[in-house]
This record gives C-alpha cells, sequence and structure tokens, in this order.
C-alpha cells in the first residue's frame, strides 16, 4: 500500500493517526501535493461516498473534515504557492423567513470537503445581507436553500436584487431544496439546480470550470 | 455549548445505542415494516437512555435542556391515553390502539401541506372532507390569495394563511361536517406571528385546531417552540407535538431514526405539555415514502404504544401523484402498516409527496380509511406480507414516480366528482389490493 492509499484509508476511518501519517509522508519526501490529492482528497471523497451510501452521516463527515483540516495544515509550508490548489469561495445561506438548515449544511460540509471556501451566513437571511457577503468576500457562486414553498420566492428576490442593483452577472447563483426543481431554477434565472448535497457539490465545480477559479 | 459539539455528543450516543441494540440481537429485519415486541421496547430504552444523556439543544440560547431518566419516565406516564377531536356531530374520540386492535386509527386525510392555486383550494379539500371516512381536515398551502403571495415571515404570511383558515372551515361546513377537526391551523403558518394571530382569529373551539409545534432535528428547540406551547396552555389547545427524523443527516439508518424520533417525543412533552405524538420521517434528499421511512414511524409508534400509551399520529404520503395505481397502492401500504402497528390516527391522502401544485385529490383520503378498515384486526406477519407485496410493486418507482393528474383534471369542479377514469382506477385497484394483495376491503 502507498503512503497516499494508507493516508486515504485512515482517513476514510476516521483514525486521529492519519495526521501522523501525513507527517511521516513528508518526512520520506513524498509530493506535498500528491499527498494532498492522492490521500486527503481521495480519503474524503469515500467518506462522501459511504454518506451517500447511509454508511456515515453527517457527524462522522464532520470528524472527516476536521482531521482533513489539520492534514492540510500540516502540508500547507511545505506546498508551492505557485501549486497549491485554489478554489472558488461559495456564499450559502437558507432565504429569508426559512429556517430549515440540514440540507443547507450538508451542501456547506461537501463543498468544503471539495475545497471550496465557505461563507455560511445561515438561515432566515435577508437578501441584501447575502449579497453584501458575496460582494465582501469576493464569492464566484451564491448558493440559496429553500424547504418551502412559502420561501421560494425569497430565492427568485435575490436574483431580483442582484439584477436591480446591477450585480448579477458577477455571481453564479444556484437553488436548492426540497420543493425547488430544474423548472423553478430556470424560471426564476438561477444558474442552477442540484437535487441533493453532491449534485450540489458537481454543479458548482461545473459552473467553477476546473474548479480553480477565485 | 456550540452546536456543533451537541450534533458530536449526539451521534456518539446514537452509534453506541445502535451498537448495543444490533449487537444484542442483529439489526432488526427492515422488511418486517410492523416491528415485534422486543425490537419496540430496544428502541424505547433505547430512546431514554439517549434522551437522559444528551438532553435537547436550545439553538437560541445554546443551551443543552438537561432531563433525568426519571424525570423522562415520569412525564411519559402522566401523559393522556385518550383525547377528543372536533366538535359537535364530528366529535371523535382517539383511543388507544395496539396491534390487532379490531378498531380502525381516526383517519385525517388533505393535502398536507402541498401547494395550491386559489380556485383549486376549496373544492379539492371539499373532495377531501366529502369523504365519509374522513374524520378530520389537513390542509394544504395557498400559494396566493387575490393577487399576494405566500412568504413566509412578512405580512404576506398573516393574509394569505387567514384566507387558508377560512376556506378549510369552509370545505367543512360545505361536506355537512361543520364541527370536523382541522388539524394543526391554520394549514400554512410558519411564523409564530401568523399562527397566533390566524389561531386567535378564528376562534374556534379547542378541540377542532391544534397548533403545531415541532422539534427539529435532532432533538433540537428555540424559543419559538417554548412561546406556541404556552400560546397552547393559555388557550387550552391541546399541542400537535411533531418529531421528524432524518435519515441519512444525523442518523444513518431507520433503528437510529426511530430512537432519535422516541427521544424526540419524550422529549418535547417535557415542554409542550402534550400526550399526542405526530411523527414523521424523511430521508436526506427528500422522500419520505420508502420502506425505510415507514419502519422508522411503526417502530416510534410501537415503542410507545408498549411504553407509554399516548395518541400516536403517523404521517403518510405518496411519491406518485393522483390518479396514478402506485399513489393508491403507496397509500394503501402505510395505512395498513399504521394500522397494524397500534398507531392512533392517520395523517395522509396527500401525493406528490406534498410539493407539487394542486396535485391532490379526495380519492386518496377514500383510499387512507378504506385500507386502514381492511387492516384492523391483522396480525403484524400478516401485515407485514401484505406491505412487503405492495412495496415489490412500487418500491423501484418511487425515485421517479409518476405525477399523475392535477386536481382539476381528475375532478369535475362544479359537481366534486372524480372523473369516470379516476373512479374506474380507484375501483380496479382496489379489487387488485384483494385479489392480488390479500386485503380484504369492508368499505
Amino acid at each position: 500500500m502507498t503512503a497516499f492509499e494508507e493516508i486515504a484509508e485512515a482517513l476514510d476511518r476516521l483514525d486521529e493517526d492519519t495526521v501522523e501519517l501525513v507527517r511521516e509522508a513528508l518526512a520520506r519526501g513524498e509530493d506535498p501535493l500528491e499527498i494532498i490529492e492522492q490521500g486527503i482528497v481521495v480519503g474524503i471523497r469515500t467518506c462522501g461516498d459511504k454518506l451517500a451510501a447511509y454508511e456515515y452521516g453527517v457527524p462522522e463527515l464532520l470528524v472527516a473534515g476536521e482531521l482533513a483540516q489539520e492534514c492540510i495544515k500540516v502540508v500547507r509550508p511545505h506546498l508551492d504557492p505557485s501549486k497549491a490548489p485554489a478554489k472558488a469561495t461559495v456564499v450559502i445561506a437558507t432565504v429569508q423567513g426559512d429556517i430549515h438548515e440540514l440540507g443547507k449544511n450538508l451542501v456547506a460540509l461537501l463543498l468544503e470537503l471539495a475545497g471550496f471556501t465557505i461563507v455560511d451566513l445561515g438561515v432566515d437571511v435577508a437578501p441584501m445581507a447575502i449579497i453584501d457577503k458575496a460582494e465582501e468576500t469576493g464569492a464566484t457562486v451564491i448558493a440559496l436553500s429553500s424547504l418551502m414553498v412559502t420561501t421560494m420566492p425569497a430565492q427568485q428576490e435575490v436574483i431580483t436584487y442582484l439584477r436591480d442593483t446591477g450585480k448579477r452577472e458577477r455571481f453564479r447563483v444556484i437553488v436548492g431544496g426540497a420543493p425547488t426543481s430544474r423548472s423553478w431554477a430556470d424560471s426564476i434565472g438561477a444558474d442552477g439546480w442540484a437535487a441533493d448535497a453532491q449534485a450540489a457539490v458537481a454543479l458548482v465545480e461545473g459552473l467553477c470550470g476546473s474548479g480553480d477559479r477565485q | 455549548m456550540k452546536e456543533r459539539d451537541f450534533d458530536l455528543a449526539f451521534a456518539k450516543k446514537l452509534r453506541q445505542l445502535y451498537a448495543d441494540v444490533t449487537g444484542s440481537r442483529g439489526m432488526p429485519d427492515p422488511d418486517r415494516v410492523v416491528p415485534d415486541d422486543e425490537t419496540a421496547d430496544l428502541v424505547f430504552a433505547a430512546a431514554v437512555e439517549l434522551l437522559a444523556e444528551v438532553g435537547l439543544y436550545n439553538k437560541d440560547s445554546q443551551r443543552v435542556v438537561q432531563v433525568t431518566r426519571e424525570e423522562i419516565l415520569e412525564i411519559a406516564s402522566s401523559r393522556l391515553s385518550e383525547i377528543e377531536l372536533g366538535t359537535g356531530a364530528e366529535r371523535v374520540t382517539v383511543r388507544e390502539r395496539k396491534p390487532g386492535s379490531t378498531f380502525p386509527p381516526v383517519i385525517v386525510t388533505g393535502p398536507v401541506g402541498g401547494p395550491f392555486t386559489e380556485e383549486c383550494y376549496l373544492p379539492c379539500h371539499l373532495s377531501y372532507a366529502q369523504e365519509p371516512t374522513c374524520q378530520g381536515l389537513l390542509g394544504g398551502v395557498l400559494l396566493s390569495w387575490q393577487g399576494i403571495e405566500n412568504m413566509a415571515g412578512r405580512p404576506n404570511e398573516l393574509i394569505v394563511t387567514a384566507a387558508e383558515g377560512e376556506l378549510i372551515a369552509r370545505a367543512a361546513e360545505a361536506a355537512g361536517k361543520p364541527g370536523l377537526y382541522l388539524g394543526p391551523f391554520p394549514p400554512g403558518g410558519i411564523s409564530p406571528e401568523a399562527i397566533f394571530c390566524n389561531h386567535s382569529a378564528a376562534s374556534l373551539p379547542p378541540g377542532q385546531a391544534q397548533i403545531p409545534i415541532q422539534l427539529m432535528p435532532e432533538l433540537k428547540l428555540s424559543w419559538t417552540k417554548i412561546d406556541l406551547a404556552l400560546y397552547c396552555q393559555a388557550h387550552g389547545v391541546h399541542p400537535w407535538t411533531d418529531i421528524v427524523s432524518v435519515i441519512g443527516a444525523f442518523c444513518r439508518n431507520a433503528l437510529e431514526s426511530s430512537i432519535s424520533q422516541t427521544a424526540g417525543v419524550l422529549g418535547a412533552w417535557t415542554f409542550t405539555g402534550g400526550s399526542t405524538a405526530s411523527v414523521w420521517s424523511t430521508d436526506i434528499e427528500g422522500l419520505c415514502t420508502r420502506k425505510r421511512n415507514l419502519w422508522t414511524n411503526c417502530a416510534t409508534t410501537r415503542a410507545l404504544e408498549r411504553n407509554v400509551g399516548n395518541p400516536v399520529f403517523l404521517l403518510g404520503y405518496a411519491s406518485a401523484g393522483p390518479c396514478t395505481e402506485m399513489a393508491l397502492l403507496e397509500t394503501a401500504a402505510y395505512s395498513v402498516a399504521y394500522t397494524a402497528s397500534g398507531g392512533e390516527l392517520i395523517w395522509g391522502g396527500s401525493t406528490c409527496n406534498g410539493v407539487d401544485t394542486n396535485a391532490y385529490a379526495g380519492l386518496q383520503g377514500r383510499m387512507v380509511g378504506e385500507a386502514a378498515e381492511a387492516a384492523c384486526g391483522l396480525s403484524a406477519d400478516r401485515a407485514n406480507q401484505i406491505i412487503e407485496r405492495l412495496f415489490a410493486a412500487f418500491e423501484a418507482d418511487l425515485p421517479v414516480a409518476p405525477k399523475g393528474l392535477t386536481f382539476d383534471r381528475c375532478y369535475d369542479l362544479d359537481s366534486i366528482r372524480p372523473t369516470r377514469q379516476y373512479a374506474q382506477l380507484y375501483q380496479r385497484t382496489k379489487d387488485a389490493l384483494s385479489a392480488d394483495f390479500g386485503l380484504s376491503f369492508t368499505l
């Protein structure tokens, strides 16, 4: 088994020794970028697959995410800054009037594990607060969650505000939540819709090109 | 305590309880949707342990409300075993049931939160209310009223939910059942302002409607939930204690979800003061119609039935739409499961997962009542055989269920009668349920 496979498997087992394995791999002179891409990212992806298969729950992913962050902290000083992967920033929120957060949190978690920078504004967030934060953080994507038919119009409202203030073209806006659909997303002029958290990650990666857009 | 830390403590304890339960007797058979006595008791014991150890999390104060095992059991033992709903000629007693009980659960039907345009709202609710088996009406959500869009948390919501309340009461009256139980009221009320305002304004007798108090998944509350409980106490309204558990988020499977759901019921009673438990299960992707969702609800029902004896309200949805065989088979499946589990009240008859606009019809409610009646007295084994055969007929299609027809295309809007096509489909499906699935109808 290669060092990368060991790291990936340890992360998948949620083993606290994963960080130590990363240190050992660095000490042996393994490529830091490969430790991330073939070890940590593969391990996280396996955890995501297990979540989709109902073998893991959100808490297991939270632990895996924390472990992965610790591993990356150890690797970062060894990375050549010009080769360091940098992914886009995503501002995510449950829209105004809606306090459901489970789906939104899961999307945020999976995006974070996929390497995106996440700015999670929480639930019941006013349209301008979302737009202001997206501008402030230089976000590429605005992700809007709604779990009720009576809060879906608030997704549309964010897009309307963006249009009214001449900022629509600066952000990719995606929507999701149980009552939403692709046709709803199209009807309000969103850039994309995802049926579940895994699909949301693929959608954001697709919208951000190779995933290296800042 | 940070919410993240509570979530991790919750999951750690739940995983341990799952290992304990499955270690002692193996994983419960997911095909036995109506679980056995031993499983039910293990779920209850695990739920008490879970709640006693992790407590309830108040998201607003970021504090944990701790309850001791003794307090949990004391509160559970003091719940009512029956309550009355509705008024006048429509008053019904929700009585304690057990698996094999020869009398049916109380049947409360409607679109259950499904969205509507203005012109379909009243006739569709009337189509449910007029069914002879309908003992309560659970409303849908009006998308707009007289040009005002329904938007939760805004003044719009007060205006539109006031109209919902008025229309649902008119539907009951038009069906000749003015005292009909109207469930959580107003049907689409989300904000406490809309609920307090429109519940008060409707001046309904306490038994005719309830106030929904939903614990958030998993084991979480907020100040608003306590406000709602205090409103109920002040107005003599029995709170609708509502617990949803999500499979695929903090709970990985039906057993974990049922333990959490049961703990949620026990925890919610500590501040709602209620005796009923409205339970429902959903997957993270939003489907609540799979076998594991039914298993979760039935296991919780059996756990409460054997260890508390309070009225349990069970939610049933169909993924398919009206005027499809699949929606009728799905409805029969959950009605049989809930009746055979000893559930006291079924709230069902909704279709398209409660998401599509105007995709609801009263014949679905008729199936809830007739299938529940047919399932009375069935043993758990016999019920499980029927449920398994029903699921075999539609389970693979759940993620791609047919949408069917909207209400205005499967009912005549003047006479509020199903089209000939829908009536014939209903009868054909009922015949097949008798001949091919072994369900003997008496209604």
